[in-house]
């Protein structure tokens, strides 16, 4: 089964002989030997294979990756910076508010999310780490000392009088600052 | 987002690059710097994972991670490879003769070069500016900048994100690649792991050019590039594609060990799989996987290979373990499944039902066109054709890495058995990176009827194949200088900076007179105070939606207004402009 000898060359071959014909007579040689059992079988399969990926390749899927590649690039070259540097609504509740807590902060602020807890959903459990993301070298912590804190549904009465609202998504996510 | 942050990138990979070269030269060395071109794409990876070992090393011993301690890393790994080399007898290459198949190329090969070429210059344009997906904003860019602020790991932040366990090789690697942007660019930062993808594509065809016919292997490793949830996430900045690409460049250095026992080929995957591990949790299981594949196929030699491999398969987890130890030492979650290692058992009914979501999403045409079937039926004529270990290799690998996947669903109760959220896609996409490098190696088994295809002789270049030689390097020429010419054609490639959120004035519209940008609102309100000392009641402070802070008055009502109001605050040290009121 497995003594036969490839006699097709891509350029490449290591038969002497072979590379001295023509390469039609190669090919007509490949062809007429697809009839030999086993290896003819196996070697039909063989181009099969190749003939099948390459005609996926030809029949779209090149040009699928070419035209996704533009379309994704036209895409993010159209976008803004909101849209490319600060996390989605879905997880952060608002953008606007988020972006105002970085051009609010010093790289070493630390703040803190106080959240209702009737939160549920992204802003629950996907705040927290979507603004670590976003916002380091600004740390995140519990502790009630943390002079900048985010207020998801939180009711601001209980943050006191030293709460100052900074910027407010209008959507029940603040951001603020514990005056001293 | 500029110029100078890709060049940084392009720095930094030259810099693995040749790292990895030096690792390599140890591992096998090379005659010739043709034997390095060929092997380049495997240099680059070999650095990669070396880089990730050292770093995760470092990291976990609290060394500070900076751009200094990451030069000086891979300048010692480069030394020590260089010694290591020297001591057992590599000699420096020389120049020698241009790889046969550049020498003898074929037509064919140079059409399908030149589309692998141009696929991965498209490739390049959507990275440059992408946004960031979901797990990137919550899991890995927070580790990421966390290296690169921090300068090492905080294990308090570890343990609150999503996969807390998760190896810091990646994040070490965007910590490294800020260090070389010079700022955490998270979207130039795309642009890193389409390294990676070229990497990948020439460490494939280099390790295979020599074994596989060209007719072969350039279709289907263009058909490998191809697979459209691969080119989807092939510069996002998850792992599970870079650690696809380590894998199957293992697995086919693996297979090709036990082919021809070229003890570097074992020691290179070795420092792959390692690299893998610290890339992803997976990276232990599909590991494990080629490991099993590999005793598969070389069980009849298995007094020989077995502990070979068996020292190569501890070696790779031990240079995996300091971050287990770290991790479990600093009390940070575990990267074990829900249900723990036994209590899957507890949840025989999702076993089924995981196995069916994996094997429906592996033989997905578009998700991977038809790469799985003709691993399938490239097995298959491998076998008939005589190449049984090879075939066993690939099966044995196929069968485990999915069962494996599926067992990543069965032992995890919380995940949805469902294609919906895409993860399923993710967890296979490594399976079919390598079981797709090993289909032209296994393609030309069948072919050539398990003889392995010699080293293609260096005969004397007639004035037909000089013709030929210099018709297939223009045609892969024009190609790569057509693209990039055409897409420029179609307008400079945009490079966002501050200057896009500002309006020049227009006459008969409303103008808005800007006292200035500043970084902070602290400064901005400190500018606007002065505005307002100075009379310029109604002053507002605002973001002007390019990262800056804008100090203005708005709804002056025309250019000419705008311009008196301009000279008054400049009588009083001001220095304003006016700039179109896009409320108008």
């Amino acid at each position: 089964m497995a003594g036969y000898r490839c006699p097709i060359a891509d350029g490449a071959g290591t038969d002497t002989r072979l590379n001295d014909t023509s390469s039609s007579e190669r090919i007509r040689s490949v062809v007429a030997s697809f009839g030999e059992w086993p290896s003819g079988v196996i070697r039909f399969g063989v181009v099969l294979c190749v003939g099948l990926a390459l005609a996926v390749v030809i029949a779209g899927a090149y040009r699928d990756a070419l035209e996704g590649s533009d379309f994704w690039a036209d895409r993010h070259s159209g976008s803004d910076y909101a849209t490319r540097s600060v996390p989605n609504e879905t997880a952060i509740g608002s953008k606007q508010v988020a972006e105002d807590a970085r051009l609010w902060m010093p790289e070493d602020a630390t703040y803190r999310i106080v959240a209702s807890p009737d939160l549920e959903g992204p802003l629950e459990w996907a705040a927290p780490d979507f603004l670590a993301g976003f916002l380091l070298p600004r740390r995140q912590t519990d502790s009630e000392d943390a002079e900048w804190v985010f207020c998801y549904l939180c009711d601001t009465a209980e943050l006191g009088d030293q709460f100052e609202t900074l910027s407010d998504g209008g959507n029940g996510v603040l951001f603020g600052r514990m005056r001293p | 987002m500029t110029v100078r942050a890709i060049a940084g990138l392009v720095v930094l990979n030259a810099f693995v690059l040749a790292v990895g070269a030096c690792v390599l030269w140890a591992l096998r060395g090379w005659r010739e710097w043709s034997d390095f071109l060929r092997l380049s794409g495997v240099a680059y990876l070999l650095g990669l994972a070396a880089l990730f070992v050292v770093w995760t090393l470092e990291l976990v011993l609290g060394i500070p991670f900076g751009a200094v301690s990451v030069a000086l890393t891979g300048l010692g790994l480069a030394l020590a490879a260089i010694a290591v080399g020297y001591r057992r007898g590599r000699r420096a290459p020389r120049l020698g003769s241009l790889p046969p198949s550049l020498v003898r190329p074929a037509l064919l090969g140079a059409l399908v070069v030149a589309a692998i070429a141009v696929y991965l210059e498209a490739l390049f344009r959507p990275g440059r500016l992408s946004g960031n997906g979901w797990d990137v904003w919550g899991s890995w860019l927070p580790k990421a900048k966390e290296i690169y602020f921090g300068g090492g790991l905080d294990a308090e932040l570890f343990a609150s994100l999503p996969g807390p366990s998760y190896p810091p090789g990646l994040p070490a690697l965007h910590a490294a690649a800020f260090h070389a942007m010079g700022s955490a660019d998270s979207a130039t930062l795309h642009l890193q792991q389409w390294f990676l993808a070229v990497g990948f594509a020439a460490a494939v065809a280099g390790l295979l050019a020599r074994r596989v016919r060209g007719w072969i292997l350039l279709p289907l490793l263009l058909l490998l590039l191809l697979m459209p949830d691969v080119r989807n996430r092939a510069t996002d900045l998850y792992a599970d594609v870079p650690l696809g690409y380590q894998l199957a460049v293992a697995a086919l250095l693996v297979l090709l060990w036990i082919e021809d026992r070229h003890a570097w080929k074992l020691w290179a995957g070795t420092l792959l799989l390692s690299g893998a591990m610290l890339t992803k949790r997976e990276g232990i299981l599909f590991a494990a996987c080629i490991v099993a594949a590999a005793l598969v196929a070389s069980f009849r030699e298995r007094r020989s290979l077995w502990p070979r491999l068996g020292v190569a398969a501890v070696a790779a987890f031990a240079l995996a373990l300091p971050w287990r130890i770290w991790f479990m030492a600093q009390d940070v979650p575990s990267d074990a499944p829900e249900a723990g290692y036994l209590g899957v058992f507890d949840h025989l009914d999702r076993f089924w039902p995981s196995i069916e979501l994996v094997v429906s999403t592996f033989f997905d045409y578009d998700l991977w066109l038809l790469v799985p079937t003709l691993v399938v039926a490239a097995s298959v004529l491998a076998y008939l054709g005589g190449a049984r270990r090879e075939a066993a290799f690939a099966l044995t690998l196929l069968v485990t890495s999915l069962v494996g996947s599926a067992w990543t669903y069965w032992s995890n109760p919380s995940l949805e058995i469902s294609r919906d959220d895409g993860l399923v896609n993710r967890v296979v996409g490594s399976p079919l990176l390598m079981l797709g490098a090993l289909l032209p190696l296994l393609l030309e088994l069948a072919w050539s009827g398990n003889r392995a295809r010699a080293a293609v002789s260096e005969r004397g270049g007639g004035s037909i194949r000089t013709r030929r030689a210099a018709l297939a390097a223009g045609i892969v020429l024009v190609a790569v200088a057509a693209y990039p010419a055409i897409t420029l054609a179609g307008g400079a490639p945009r490079f966002p900076s501050y200057d896009d959120c500002i309006q020049a004035p227009v006459a008969g519209q409303q103008v808005r007179v800007v006292f200035g940008y500043a970084e902070t609102y602290p400064d901005a309100s400190a500018l606007r105070d002065r505005a307002f000392a100075s009379g310029f009641e109604g002053t507002e402070v605002a973001q002007d939606g390019c990262g800056r802070v804008r100090v203005f008055l708005d709804d002056v009502p025309s250019l000419a207004i705008g311009q008196e109001v301009v000279e008054e605050a400049r009588g009083v040290g001001l220095d304003p402009a006016l700039e179109q009121d896009p409320d108008d």
